[in-house]
């Protein structure tokens, strides 16, 4: 049986970062498992802006919560490209916060995280989205795709199904001029077919057709 | 604007020790890096320009068995510099089991040792601990066991020796120099006879020992050297990087 962490303790922790005065927004919630359906070995995936970073620590640490070594790093494997902030995991009871503050995404010759184009991470903190939830805000439906899309293509290397759902929940009614121009920082000429791919659900293809894309 | 979609082609050091570098930026262009110099080439550009170095090298080494387009472009890279040096080039009858290749002996030393004992026969035929664990150049984001299934697909559609790729050998030695993935391959499927190619160097160049364990324990060559310093200033490069990350993990804490 699944064991669940207790929803007043991820309440708190949301009420801890919004009295902390911390800029952040929760970066994605596949499954919808928050806030009452997170199991006890999974984790809360925030972004947090980079200036309020020593202000997330002392914060979090006043209310008794831990920072931890970050579980996906195993020393060699988790290096951090262009002054990209690293991601700090916290832990207090039952309940893990992993901390990223920028969108990044892991590159494909040798797994560094490396940061998304400066004006995405601009977006982020500009088009957050107000939603009446504990949490408060999460990225703009563009930047949440532009997100879920680098993660399963980098970082993930497939479209899981909880992913596909979010992709499918927001794509429609995205403004796709906009979202073009944001792709392209990140896919350049390949962004068309990659939208054409999501229109056509052809999920399954995307990576393998994404690397081999040679019209360019 | 970075692009996260990189790819490495290729790369390495030219005898200036500068650095060469040809990277697919995915969607972008085709970067070919060269010291402190930037080309930006569209793919059609690439090509055009990889099938006009064809032709200069098949034009410098001059020498009417060689086509480059018979060879692998990875073996090619290793064997680049003594191009010039080719004497002779012919095609002969042998049997696979005089082929020979660079192995290991029971204690990590090398050897060399007859073709049943590489580690690609035995991984084809079951026992593929070593293999698997073989740091080997293979395609862009292909594993050794998809590089093996690959060529066994291959072979099992394909005679051998497709478009004149003929496994190597050279001088007088039946080390085999490309193509030991071929030769296991034709081996496992009870092949007796192939024909190579077998490429004579002047002067016996590229010749190898045929203990290699001695060199191995004994000799402290340049190139050895070179190897040991490249690993050590890799280890302080990725230690310099790590510690930097911890540093800054550490401040923030």
């Amino acid at each position: 049986m699944k064991s669940f962490v207790n929803t007043e303790y991820i309440n708190e922790l949301f009420k801890i970062l919004e009295e902390g005065k911390i800029e952040f927004a929760l970066l994605r919630n596949i499954d919808e498992e928050l806030p009452d359906k997170l199991s006890v070995n999974k984790d809360i995936d925030i972004i947090v802006h980079p200036k309020d970073i020593e202000k997330l620590i002392s914060t979090l640490r006043n209310n008794q919560w831990s920072l931890v070594k970050h579980p996906w790093d195993f020393g060699d494997n988790f290096t951090f490209l262009y002054s990209m902030d690293p991601f700090l995991f916290f832990k207090k009871n039952q309940l893990h916060l992993d901390v990223c503050f920028q969108l990044a995404c892991r590159s494909l010759n040798n797994g560094e995280w490396f940061p998304l184009d400066e004006s995405i991470q601009d977006s982020i903190w500009i088009n957050k989205k107000k939603v009446d939830k504990p949490w408060n805000y999460v990225l703009s439906n563009e930047d949440y795709l532009i997100h879920l899309l680098t993660r399963s293509i980098f970082d993930k290397k497939e479209f899981t199904t909880g992913y596909i759902v979010e992709i499918e929940k927001i794509f429609p009614n995205l403004d796709s001029e906009k979202l073009k121009e944001k792709l392209e920082l990140i896919f350049f000429k390949y962004t068309s077919i990659l939208i054409k791919m999501i229109e056509g659900k052809d999920y399954k293809k995307i990576r393998s057709h994404y690397i081999n894309y040679s019209n360019y | 604007m970075s692009n996260p979609g990189v790819i490495i082609l290729s790369e390495c050091k030219t005898k200036r020790n500068e650095s060469f570098r040809v990277e697919d930026n995915i969607g972008e262009s085709i970067h070919i890096h060269y010291g402190n110099l930037r080309f930006d080439l569209t793919i059609n550009e690439l090509l055009k320009l990889s099938g006009f170095l064809r032709k200069v090298i098949n034009d410098i080494v001059d020498n009417e068995g060689f086509q480059i387009e018979n060879f692998d472009p990875v073996f090619l890279k290793h064997v680049a510099s003594y191009l010039t040096d080719i004497k002779k080039i012919e095609i002969e009858k042998i049997d696979l089991k005089q082929l020979e290749v660079n192995a290991k002996n029971l204690i990590g030393l090398p050897i060399v040792s007859k073709l049943p004992n590489s580690i690609v026969y035995k991984a084809i035929k079951g026992d593929n601990k070593e293999y698997l664990n073989y740091s080997q150049e293979n395609d862009i984001f292909i594993t050794n066991e998809e590089r093996l299934l690959g060529i066994k697909n291959y072979l099992d559609t394909h005679e051998y020796p497709f478009n004149n790729e003929y496994i190597v050998l050279f001088n007088d030695q039946n080390i085999i120099r490309d193509g030991q993935h071929r030769a296991s391959v034709l081996l496992n499927k009870n092949v007796s006879k192939v024909d190579v190619v077998r490429i004579y160097f002047r002067n016996n160049k590229l010749k190898l020992s045929a203990k290699p364990y001695l060199n191995y324990i004994f000799v402290w060559n340049k190139e050895r050297v070179f190897q040991m310093l490249r690993k050590l200033y890799r280890f302080l490069k990725n230690y310099k990087i790590r510690v930097a990350s911890r540093m800054k993990r550490l401040i923030i804490k």
